[in-house]
């Protein structure tokens, strides 16, 4: 009786593996790679907030001819103007691109107040032109620019809010 | 070996010296089974345009997610039960690493669920990975699936 539930067993087995099926599909994935760069704010003097992002803000607070130089900057008297010197990181990355390098300029987002001249790698900014900075920069790398705000001895005590709009282009 | 051959007539003979024949099933038909992509034309999937956003979260990829619904049936209808679900790359791109539910694929086949439901539609996590190295353009990839009874 033993040996009998032994060959019922088997058979059982054999017969299962006979119903076994397969199916398949084939799922298509498409789509495009698009090439890009982008750029952040990797320092800049001043008290900053948002640096490594691309919209990085300095605050620094107020500034005279005859106090301490806010943090992060270096001043300089001259006879008829000082000038706060620091300088401003700047990183760019790309992606699914073949460009060894690229061009980076910079321009003021309003009209500098009166007696007042930024400066950036020494070239002056306007808010009507963008100034170039560099047209070999080195992705993946921070560059250091320069920065320099020159103030007049002439220029009314006020406000010297700004904003510069940083462009990086691929070679 | 005797012993088996014994074994074997048993219960061949058996039927007959009990006296009274049982009913013989007929041989059942090898089962059917289907696997189908819910809501998709034409088995395709686009997710279009692939650009890089810097992130913390992967550095030096982008990563771009899909949710396909898989349909496995019996030829028959009748839901429950469960069936092997297997998938490989059956045409890679190069550029690219594909995942379902986070296993890479390759092109040999590797179990994305042993137990898939059988009469359900089962959502799985398509994972089409693009390092920013890779050149632009066109991308594709066919992603062979496959499902089995045991």
């Amino acid at each position: 009786m033993k040996k009998f539930a032994i060959a019922v067993l088997a058979t059982v087995a054999i017969s299962s593996s006979a119903f076994a099926a397969t199916s398949s599909g084939t799922l298509t994935v498409t789509g495009t790679v698009e090439s890009s760069i982008s750029l952040t704010i990797e320092s800049a003097g001043g008290t900053t907030s948002g640096t490594g992002t691309d919209a990085a803000t300095s605050a620094l607070g107020s500034i005279s001819r005859f106090s301490a130089a806010p943090t992060g900057f270096t001043l300089a008297r001259g006879a008829s103007d000082w000038t706060l010197s620091s300088t401003v990181g700047v990183k760019v990355s790309k992606a699914n691109l073949t460009s060894t390098d690229y061009t980076l300029t910079a321009q003021l987002g309003a009209a500098p107040a009166s007696g007042i001249v930024w400066k950036l790698n020494g070239s002056t900014l306007s808010d009507s032109a963008a100034a170039t900075l560099t047209s070999t920069g080195t992705y993946e790398s921070t560059g250091s620019y320069s920065w320099d705000i020159v103030v007049a001895n002439s220029a009314a005590a006020a406000a010297i809010d700004n904003s510069i709009s940083f462009t990086a282009t691929s070679n | 070996m005797r012993t088996v051959s014994l074994v074997l007539a048993l219960a061949l003979a058996l039927p007959v010296v009990g006296g009274k024949r049982r009913a013989v099933a007929p041989p059942a038909a090898a089962e059917e089974i289907s696997i189908a992509f819910v809501e998709l034309t034409a088995g395709q999937v686009d997710v279009g345009v692939i650009a890089h956003v810097p992130s913390k979260k992967k550095q030096g990829w982008t990563v771009v997610t899909r949710t396909i619904g898989v349909r496995i049936d019996r030829g028959n209808r009748v839901a429950g039960g469960t069936a092997i679900l297997r998938a490989w790359l059956d045409e890679p791109d190069a550029r690219c690493v594909v995942r379902v539910d986070g296993v890479a694929l390759t092109n040999v086949p590797r179990i994305i669920d042993a137990h898939a439901r059988i009469g359900a539609v089962t959502p799985h996590r398509l994972e089409i990975e693009v390092p920013v190295t890779a050149a632009e353009g066109p991308l594709a990839s066919a992603i062979r699936w496959e499902v089995s009874t045991e």
